[in-house]
């Protein structure tokens, strides 16, 4: 009984902290094994099962959704991942006439395969660099945005998933870049200008208010460097 | 050529990490496997709880739109039944006739006139829009001034319906609003539900009514009068009273048959075919039957003095 209420006091604290999530999700890892074992009919394989990856996915949700007068947390979070598993298969089923790349070529020619026709674009050590060198402006863009005490997963709770406020979102971004004084009171000061944003980028100020830390966190990409991330935002 | 979307990883935790997308979009996906800085094509996004109460509510919304929209419909239909079809009609009777056809709520769809009395009353008047109290009004207010309705007059109105309790109900309303109108206007109209009977038919129907009564004499006054001049044969007492025609065809018994003898019917003797003593012959009772035939007898032999061609008159000659 204890143990129960220790759990949903747990859960709670998972809402919010990222950190907590994390010391949840590894507390309960056999269970959440278990679970997914149910529906491959055998132990899941880390970082090769799509489902376990999906089952750890579903608790996470279970834990941003959970109140106390849902009953016991367990029990919720399994019908949770119940039910996002079966909307992975039926998803997957639509895939389901999608040949293998380990095919082979012709029936009689078993060892040549489709993948080995395949050419590559990118050869795996630019791939590497490429990719180091993206993780190293990441890091450091962590860093900037965590002297606004703000992290990506703030930015990305409070990152806006209706279209019409996405583009709201755009042209305050567009006017920014346009008024460079407004990027430099951001840094200076380390507060968004709300209400000169709005002003000049015809935006309501609630909608700015709203989004602040997704704004905050584009408004810095576009200040500083960040080379690679700011290639790979080509629609913006 | 659109470039195919893709994210790129910038914080990996246990159970989600978070990938920046090229439309500038953070979102929290399932991690299989991510490691900061990799781009991938490929993710299953987190749902967020409140997402999903708004997809429920989004359904319940629909739904709720949906099934106001099939209410809607259905009481439009109803309600366009309730205002714009056909349900009775009045039939209002002064002299004129009209018919006044309405829809359930009572309002009038249209005017007709029943006779040409009736089309003149409605020449140029605009009933649309209006309802059945304002129309009767109205038409009786015409009718007066057309000079079809009068002090004292009757205006009859009857009602056809679909629902005999509505037809009723609309009948009462009907009078009492008529008569509450006339009464404002100070004339006595008298109003009737039903039909006004053509006077001809109903002077008809009084004459029948009283040839229907029948008058029984006394058999005293059958005794007191003379017997000559009665159709009633003195000498019969076989206690059997004769009915004799009815009062008023007074001249044809006058000129009974019964009496020859007496020679009083007031014909001429020298031009009646009655001869006293061929009919003492013994064909007495033959003419004594109907007193009709015996004016019919005279008639005939008025202009055929002696002449027994007529079979009334030879039957009695040739005997």
């Amino acid at each position: 009984m204890n143990g129960g209420h220790e759990l949903v006091e747990q859960v709670y604290a998972a809402k919010t902290d990222p950190d907590a999530a994390d010391s949840l999700i590894r507390q309960y890892m056999g269970f959440l094994r278990a679970e997914t074992a149910k529906y491959l009919h055998r132990a899941p394989i880390e970082g090769q099962d799509e489902e376990l990856s999906i089952v750890l996915l579903a608790f996470y949700e279970a834990i941003l959704g959970y109140e106390k007068n849902r009953g016991a947390f367990l029990a919720y979070a399994s019908r949770g991942i119940r039910n996002r598993l079966i909307d992975y298969y039926r998803k997957e089923k639509k895939h389901a006439n999608v040949t293998s790349l380990h095919e082979p070529v012709q029936e009689e020619d078993s060892e040549t395969l489709k993948i080995d026709h395949l050419e590559h674009p990118e050869n795996e050590i630019e791939k590497n660099h490429h990719r180091s060198a993206a993780r190293e402006e990441i890091q450091e863009f962590e860093k900037q945005l965590l002297e606004f005490g703000i992290s990506f997963s703030d930015v990305a709770d409070n990152c806006p998933r209706q279209d019409r406020t996405l583009q709201a979102c755009r042209r305050v971004l567009t006017a920014a870049r346009e008024n460079t004084s407004l990027l430099d009171d951001l840094l200076r000061t380390k507060k968004l200008p709300i209400a000169a944003l709005s002003e000049i980028s015809g935006t309501d100020k609630k909608t700015i208010e709203r989004h602040r830390k997704y704004l905050v966190a584009v408004l810095l990409a576009f200040t500083n460097g960040y080379e690679i991330i700011r290639g790979h935002l080509y629609h913006l | 050529m659109e470039r195919k979307a893709t994210y790129m990883v910038v914080e990996a935790h246990s159970a989600y990490a978070v990938v920046l997308d090229n439309s500038g979009r953070f979102i929290k996906v399932a991690n299989s496997g991510y490691a900061v800085g990799d781009i991938t094509d490929k993710v299953i996004p987190l749902i967020y709880p409140r997402d999903k109460k708004k997809r429920k509510s989004t359904i319940i919304r629909l739904a709720a739109s949906l099934a106001a929209c099939v209410a809607l419909c259905v009481f439009g239909i109803y309600e366009y039944q309730y205002v714009y079809t056909e349900y009775g009609s009045i039939h209002m009777q002064i002299n004129p006739e009209v018919e006044i056809s309405l829809s359930r709520s009572g309002r009038v769809l249209e005017i007709e006139g029943e006779n040409a009395d009736g089309d003149a009353l409605l020449q140029g008047y605009n009933y649309k829009g209006k309802d059945k109290e304002t129309v009767v009004d109205e038409l009786a207010d015409l009718a007066i001034e057309q000079n079809y309705l009068t002090e004292g007059g009757q205006i009859a109105v009857s009602v056809d319906a679909r629902s005999s309790e509505w037809a009723d109900r609309i009948e009462n309303e009907i009078l009492n609003e008529l008569n509450r109108y006339l009464q404002e206007q100070n004339i006595t109209i008298e109003i009737v539900i039903g039909s006004l009977q053509p006077q001809e038919e109903e002077e008809t129907k009084e004459v029948l009514d009283e040839a229907q009564t029948v008058t029984i004499p006394v058999p005293q006054a059958a005794d007191e009068a003379e017997p000559t001049d009665s159709g009633y044969d003195s000498n019969d007492d076989d206690g059997i009273t004769d009915y004799s025609a009815p009062s008023a065809p007074s001249a044809p018994s006058s000129s009974s048959p019964a009496t020859p003898a007496q020679n009083d019917s007031g014909y001429d003797s020298g031009n009646s075919s009655y001869n006293s003593s061929s009919n003492s012959s013994g064909s007495e009772n033959s003419h004594n039957d109907s007193p009709y035939d015996s004016s019919g007898n005279s008639s005939y032999s008025d202009t055929d003095d002696g002449d027994n061609g007529s079979s009334y008159d030879n039957d009695d000659d040739d005997d």
